[in-house]
Order: C-alpha cells, then structure tokens, then sequence
C-alpha cells in the first residue's frame, strides 16, 4: 500500500474526511495566529506543537476518576444482570464523549479495583452466572475498543487499562478475565493497551498472592505483546503508592502535583511540545565544526533552553487559552467528575486544569550524540555520559519551571509517531547528514533499532533515563519472533528492568496473521494454508496497529529494527 | 580435552530454552537434515579449538543468568568432549539440543541438565508454534520436573 497515514490507526470515512479538512483548516488558522517567532519553531521544524488543531480549546490525555460519579443510583434498582450490562455500557458512553472532549488517551488506572468497588457498592453477587457476564462483557468492551474506528470518523479510541494490584477475589477476577479475554480473542484483537502494574509484594515473587496472574499476564504478552509492564519498584516509581502509578495512553506518566496528592488518577497531561534534538545538534555542528566534543555539548545545551523558554511559552499560552473556556465544552467532564478537583462544582476552569500537567518532550537523542560526536551514545562511555547530561540538564530545566510559573512541568520521552519521520524530513531541507539516511528519527532516548545489543544490555543502557523522563518513556525489547511460552525470558528482564531503573518496560516481536485460516507466524505466504492474505501487526509508538497503515518514519523504522536477541 | 565450536550466542537467546540463554554451538554435524537452520556447523574439519575447562569457565564468566544451551551442530559428534563440558558446567541452568533420542543419550549426564530437546529435525513436520523446538517430532523435556 503506498499510500500515508497521519496515524496509524487512522481509517477513511466520510466523517472522518470531513474532519481532516477542518482539522487542517483549524491548524492553520491557529499557527497563522501564533507569534511569529513561535510559529516560525513549529513550521522549520525545531519543535512540535503536538495536536495543534486542539490549542486553547481542550486538553489532551486524562486517567478517568472513574468512580467519583459513577451512577450508583441509577443503576441500585436494576437487577445484576443489567447491573452488569450497564457498568460496561456506562465505560463504552464515557470513552465515546470524552473523545469528543479532550484530543488524547484515556486511561484507567486500576480498572481491576474499580470494577470490584463498583460490584461492592451494587451489591452485584459473586455468583457463577455474574460472573460468566462479567468474563463476557469485558471480552466484549474488549472487542469494541478494538474495533471502533468512530473517533472523529476516522480513528479509534485510544484507551489504556491498568491492572494486576488488586488482590481482592473479584479485582483479582476482573484482571484474570481481561488478559484471559484478550488473549483469547485472537491476533486481529490488538487493542486496548494493556498494562499490568509489577509490584513486590503483590504479584512479583512466587509467594505473592496476584503472582498467578503475572504468570497469565506474561504468558498473554508471549503471544500478543500486549500487556507492557509498570515496574512498580523501579527507581522513579518506588516512592510512590502503586494504585496512583498508571500509563495513559501510550507512555504519558502524572504523578506529582503541586496542588495536591502525588496520583495520576483523574489527572492528564494539559499538553506537549517536542524539541527536535537532533536539528539542534545540526546547527551546532555547522556553526561550530571544530570544537571539541564536549563543548558542543555545551553550545547545543545553551540552544536547548532558548528554545525550551519559548516552547514553555508556547504551553503557557496555550493553557491560559484553555482554563478561559467555558465550562460547557466539557459536558461529560461535568457531569461524572472525571478530573480531580470537581469539576462540576468548581468556580473556574483554573481549579481544574492547574492539576494537569504541561510536558516538554524530545526525539532523536541518539542521533543528536552522533552528531556531536561522531558516535552513538551508548558504544561509548563518554557518548553515555553526555547523553545523561543533556537529559539531566533538560529535567532540571522542566523541574525549575514548577517554581517559576506555579504550575505541573515533566519531561516527557515523547512517543513522536508522526514526528519521527516528519521532523527528519524538514530537516533534510537544511542538512545531509549520514544519521538522516534511514529515514526517522530514534525515538526518544531509545538506543538505535539497529544497535544489536542483547535484551540485558539494553536494559542497562536505557534505565538511568527513565528516572530522568519523569512526564513518561518507556523501553522495548526487540524480539526476531514470538516468545513461544517464555515467560521465564520476560520475567528476567522484568527483574533487570527493575534493578536498572525501568519505569516501563514493553516487549516487540512481528507477528503476522493470515487473514484466510487465522494462523500466527512471521510469512509471506501462510505456513499452514499457503494464503498470501498475511496481515502484518507490529508496534508502532505504544499501540499496535497493521503495518500498511503506519506512518512513513514508522515504516523505515520498522526496516531497521534489528532485534535484540 | 579439547572441543572444537562454531559460536557462542551470550545472553540473548530466547528460543533454545526457557529463560534469555546463552548457546554455544558446537562444531560438526553428519545428518546433513534437510532444512538445517546451521549448515555451517557441519563441517567435521573445522571449528575454534577451545580446552574444555576453559571454555566452561569463559560460559560462566560471561553467561549473565548462568543459563547456558548446548547446541549444535550436534553436540554428540564430539561426546567425550561435550560430556565433559557438561560436568564442568554443574551448577549452571544447562539444557543440551540433541538429535538423538532419549534413550540414546548418556545416563550419566542427565542429573547435570535441566533441559533436553531431542529428535531429529525433520523438515515435512516444521512447526513454529510450538515452544523451543522445531519439528512436531521432537520433544522438549524439563528433567527437574522428571525427576
């Protein structure tokens, strides 16, 4: 297929046609409007402004306080079945609004605990014909989600489950339903992200009562990718109480708050902007060809933060435009009290929205040290050191900003899906250079696709970043074909992971599906019934979509990803 | 003693064994199966030459979770060499890739392995959703849960 996606789980539709153009229209129109300095960083390329058809009118990701106005009352009088019915159908309406509301993920943060509190407070019997509708209706919200391409006509809804923590019967049910369900509902199924939350104590060693379900969760990523893994007791996580710890989205991570408790529940990222890194170096480089690595280093830094204080005043801005809105572009909001702070009762949007986050994000930090040094980060202690630096001097700066301004920064590993091919290629109009000849840019502070180091090395080489990214990351580790039944594989570098500093952790491999009898394998022609109908899932930043709809940058990373075993 | 080797994969295998394994592959082959996803293990006149008890203590030394994958080739080309390795390796998470059957290897070195795959490969039986093995004839057996 030849043609490009903006995302890769953009679908056609009419709507969805409908949409793009005023999507595009509203872009323009907003960076028309923008300062010039501003919008001259946006359109050569130094920064993104991601989802710019959104600017000053909404947020962009939320884990959903879900239970603060769930319809008890509404649903005390129907019987358990409908009881049941209605607690998924009341998670498809809040899903399907708030898409409408916010133009991000959503997530929720521990849907295992909240279906067992919402069975509780129902007064829902454990019995065995409720919970054959609750292993039912979770496979079921599990297929919509994967199979809806409603928002906004053209995509679906990008919603992520966090679970594993809850060691009551029914909590514990609900996780063992969801990997079960998922797993079972076979290849064409790779929808919703799925996260399962590690935690020592709970479900990390033999003797931990929610241990058997990360047997289950690890023996559903064997075959499907999905679930990725929260590393609960890793550096940056340990502090924190693993019921407020949960990914949205594809990697965004809240936690701190200045206004309150440190949770990601019922709260979001308000916005992100990407620095192009790389693009930086190159300016650095041709200005200053002859001087010395770690000067460089110095001078590229020094550009950084001119253009991080006006990116910050580009969020700033954009947040000021957001909290002056009114309160009725947020109906689903209003009336289920998804954020904390409530929103329904509060006096202005600022209450609100002040416990968001502003995230400042970056791309092509590996390219960024080979151009200044000639090398990859991390072949090199050196290389790694100022890798560290950069990294450490840009969370300094996002730290600094929470004084300044009274208000949530974090540094954020951005997932950059579209921008990995995009920014590259505004910067081929300026520069050749031979990091540019693959065609996008390495994700984050990611170690090249291509670096051919083993899954513990790689483990080594990322987790001191993590601790660092404090707004979100994530690490894979490449597979060349399913971990048939490994589990012991993913559970050792689970282990790494958390000994190393992972805060999230996810594993890659190629699974292609014949879409005539259904098998699993890596073919061009189906091993089982020789169909050439192959369907080809792979990640992409985050979710996992089929290869033909990817983004261009996405496409000539996939050539290049080299695994790691 | 010495034993002759094609390669050593450290620390990233995930298909020769439960667990990210080291394999080290043995050098000479003279099955010749159709399909062989190692045709240069076959020649029986080449092949690094290592002593015995160095090249366990190397597998140790840089085998980061111990677990270790004896493959080849096929390892019983070289049976005193191999059965010797073995030994040297006690105490490693060890797991020999043989075509022989169960039956038709050493009894002295099971108590020494935790992992055996045996048969033959045979292409016509290929399977590739099966864990660690690559014809449906052949058997992966955990022999501490034989035991």
């Amino acid at each position: 297929m030849g043609e490009t996606y903006e995302n890769a789980s953009d679908r056609k539709s009419y709507v969805g046609t409908i949409f793009n153009k005023g999507s595009d229209s509203t872009k323009k129109e907003i960076l028309h409007n923008l300062p010039k300095e501003w919008r001259d960083l946006h359109t050569k390329g130094y920064i993104y402004i991601h989802d710019l058809n959104a600017y000053g009118i909404t947020y962009n990701c939320l884990n959903f306080n879900i239970l603060n106005k769930f319809p008890f009352d509404e649903l005390n009088h129907y019987n358990d079945t409908l009881k049941i019915l209605e607690i998924f159908g009341h998670f498809r309406n809040i899903i399907a609004k708030m898409a409408n509301e916010q133009s991000g993920g959503m997530g929720f943060a521990n849907i295992d605990e909240d279906i067992s509190t919402i069975f509780e407070k129902l007064q829902i019997k454990h019995s065995e014909k409720n919970m054959e509708l609750l292993s039912a209706s979770i496979l079921s919200f599990i297929r919509w989600i994967n199979g809806v391409h409603e928002r906004c006509g053209l995509t679906s809804y990008y919603v992520t489950l966090n679970l594993g923590l809850s060691t009551n019967t029914l909590g514990q049910k609900v996780t063992e339903y969801v990997l079960k369900s998922f797993r079972m509902a076979g290849p064409k199924v790779f929808k919703p992200n799925i996260v399962f939350k590690v935690k020592d104590g709970i479900n990390l060693k033999k003797s931990d009562p929610n241990y058997y379900l990360l047997e289950l969760a690890l023996a559903t990523t064997c075959e499907k990718m999905i679930p990725t893994y929260v590393l609960c007791d890793s550096e940056s996580n340990r502090e924190y109480d693993p019921k407020n710890l949960s990914v949205m989205g594809c990697r965004t991570r809240v936690v701190q708050n200045i206004f309150g408790e440190s949770t990601g529940i019922g709260r979001g990222n308000i916005a992100n902007i990407t620095i192009n890194l790389p693009r930086i170096a190159l300016d650095i480089n041709a200005a200053h060809p002859s001087v010395e690595a770690e000067q460089k280093v110095s001078l590229f830094l020094e550009m950084w933060r001119k253009i991080a204080s006006i990116t910050v005043n580009i969020l700033l801005d954009r947040y000021n435009k957001l909290i002056g809105m009114d309160k009725s572009y947020f109906p689903t909001n209003m009336a289920f009290d998804l954020w904390i702070g409530g929103f329904s009762t509060a006096t202005s949007l600022e209450e609100i929205f002040r416990n968001g986050t502003q995230a400042l994000g970056f791309i092509g930090l590996s390219e960024t040290i080979e151009i200044l040094i000639g090398s990859r980060y991390y072949e090199t202690n050196f290389g790694t050191e100022l890798a560290l630096k950069i990294v450490r001097e840009m969370r300094a700066y996002t730290d600094s900003l929470i004084n300044i301004y009274n208000l949530n920064f974090s540094l954020l590993a951005t997932a950059g899906e579209q921008i990995s091919g995009s920014l590259l290629e505004k910067d081929c109009k300026y520069y050749d250079h031979p990091v540019m000849e693959k065609g996008f840019y390495t994700n984050s502070f990611h170690v090249n696709v291509d670096s051919g180091l083993t899954p513990f090395e790689k483990i080594e080489r990322e987790g001191p970043f993590h601790t660092l990214c404090n707004g979100g990351c994530i690490s894979y580790v490449e597979f060349s074909s399913a971990p048939i039944s490994n589990t012991d594989a993913l559970y050792e570098l689970i282990c790494h992971g958390i000994n190393c500093g992972i805060h999230y952790l996810g594993f890659n491999f190629p699974i292609d599906v014949c879409n005539k009898c259904g098998e699993k394998g890596i073919f061009d022609i189906c091993d089982s019934c020789g169909s050439k109908d192959i369907i080809r899932i792979r990640r992409v930043s985050g979710y996992l979509e089929i290869l033909d709809y990817f983004t261009c940058g996405k496409k000539n990373e996939v050539k290049n990803r080299r695994p790691n075993n | 003693m010495h034993i002759y080797i094609n390669s050593i994969d450290y620390n990233r295998s995930i298909s020769d064994g439960p667990g990210i394994r080291t394999v080290v592959y043995l050098q000479g082959c003279t099955l010749h199966c159709k399909g062989c996803h190692n045709k240069s293990t076959w020649d029986t006149n080449c092949g690094l030459k290592y002593d015995v008890t160095e090249l366990a203590y190397e597998l140790k030394e840089k085998s980061l979770n111990h677990k270790i994958t004896i493959s080849g080739g096929e390892p019983f080309f070289q049976k005193e060499a191999v059965i010797a390795l073995i030994k040297e390796l006690e105490g490693c998470d060890l797991c020999l890739y043989t075509s022989s059957n169960y039956d038709e290897v050493p009894i002295e070195i099971l108590p020494y392995l935790h992992y055996l795959k045996v048969g033959k490969y045979k292409q016509e039986l290929r399977c590739t959703t099966l864990p660690y093995i690559g014809s449906s004839n052949q058997k992966f057996i955990d022999l501490k849960m034989e035991y």
